[in-house]
């Protein structure tokens, strides 16, 4: 994007913004701050400003930077409002903990490549979550082991995705449509941060867990140079340097 | 790693520091910090700053033995 498109941009979000504080009320004029947002998606988008190499890797530090910093304080709040006001935090406080997490765990292990291994995490993790914390609020009441039932068919599907992708990712994804359908669809409106956050926690994972599987590479990658080798190729040092005296 | 672009500047003409960010596509501030050694380049920069030179990326930028990046 040019210079001049992405000072458009700028200049009409904040027309908008400006609009919409003169025609409702003046507190919208903090969504002002949405500005910070547009170009780091830009970025995303790789629609921003072909910038330097070095001013990426700043901005990047920066960003890494930041969300540590800001996690650190929603984890203080967090803990000060729970351990020393005594009071239990809103389901947005959950929300704010858990999603940042989840995106990033999400993020590193697929940009790393580890497709399956994020599969196994997310379904493990899932699974015995739900299986821990059912056994924890129920114990072993008859009138709650499908609960119970839940985790450990969680924990069976991605056992059997780990082995067979191609059965296990459809029936985990079938797993989290049908928790959706159980307990998210009947969810009381009026308060949007505990549908995200029972969508996020209930329904997403086992989701996630069955793309992840379908999506991890199966069988060996093919060697690009298996015809050059030698059958009996032992040399322990593949790349000798030539300055070395033998 | 040290790095000889100071050098390889001066043996270009005393090339100043905006003209060789201009040639290699980057600011004149990631010529300095490279020049100082704040800031390791790609690389892409690498060899667009070893083209520019006329010269090997390994004889700009040296990585001494045991040296961790």
């Amino acid at each position: 994007m040019s210079k001049k498109a992405r000072f458009l941009l700028y200049g009409a979000l904040s027309a908008s913004i400006l609009l919409l504080a003169i025609a409702w009320k003046v507190e919208a004029l903090l969504l002002l701050f949405v500005l910070a947002l547009v170009d780091p998606l830009l970025r995303m988008m790789r629609l921003g400003t072909a910038g330097d190499e070095r001013s990426c890797w700043i901005e990047i530090q920066s960003g890494s930077f930041s969300f540590h910093v800001l996690y650190a304080v929603i984890l203080a709040l967090f803990l000060h409002k729970l351990l020393v006001l005594g009071r239990n935090p809103e389901s947005d406080w959950y929300l704010l903990l858990f999603l940042p997490l989840i995106l990033r765990a999400i993020f590193l292990l697929g940009k790393k490549g580890e497709v399956r291994r994020l599969g196994l995490i997310l379904g493990a993790a899932c699974g015995g979550f739900w299986l821990l914390f059912s056994l924890l609020s129920h114990g072993l009441q008859r009138g709650a082991l499908w609960e119970h039932g839940i985790g450990i068919s969680l924990l069976i599907l991605t056992a059997v995705a780990w082995g067979l992708p191609l059965l296990g990712g459809p029936l985990l994804i079938l797993a989290g449509a049908a928790l959706f359908v159980q307990f998210c669809t009947r969810l009381p409106a009026g308060n949007p941060a505990m549908q995200v956050l029972m969508i996020l926690l209930l329904p997403l994972p086992p989701f996630a867990t069955g793309i992840a599987f379908l999506l991890s590479p199966r069988g060996k990658t093919k060697d690009e140079f298996a015809d050059f080798r030698e059958p009996d190729a032992g040399d322990p040092d593949p790349c000798p340097d030539p300055r070395r005296k033998i | 790693m040290t790095n000889k672009v100071r050098f390889h500047r001066f043996i270009c003409g005393e090339m100043s520091q905006s003209l060789l960010a201009e040639k290699v596509g980057v600011s004149r501030q990631t010529i300095a910090a490279i020049e100082k050694g704040n800031y390791s380049p790609s690389v892409w920069l690498a060899i667009r700053l070893a083209r520019v030179f006329h010269a090997s990326v390994e004889s700009i930028f040296i990585l001494e033995e045991g040296q961790n990046v």
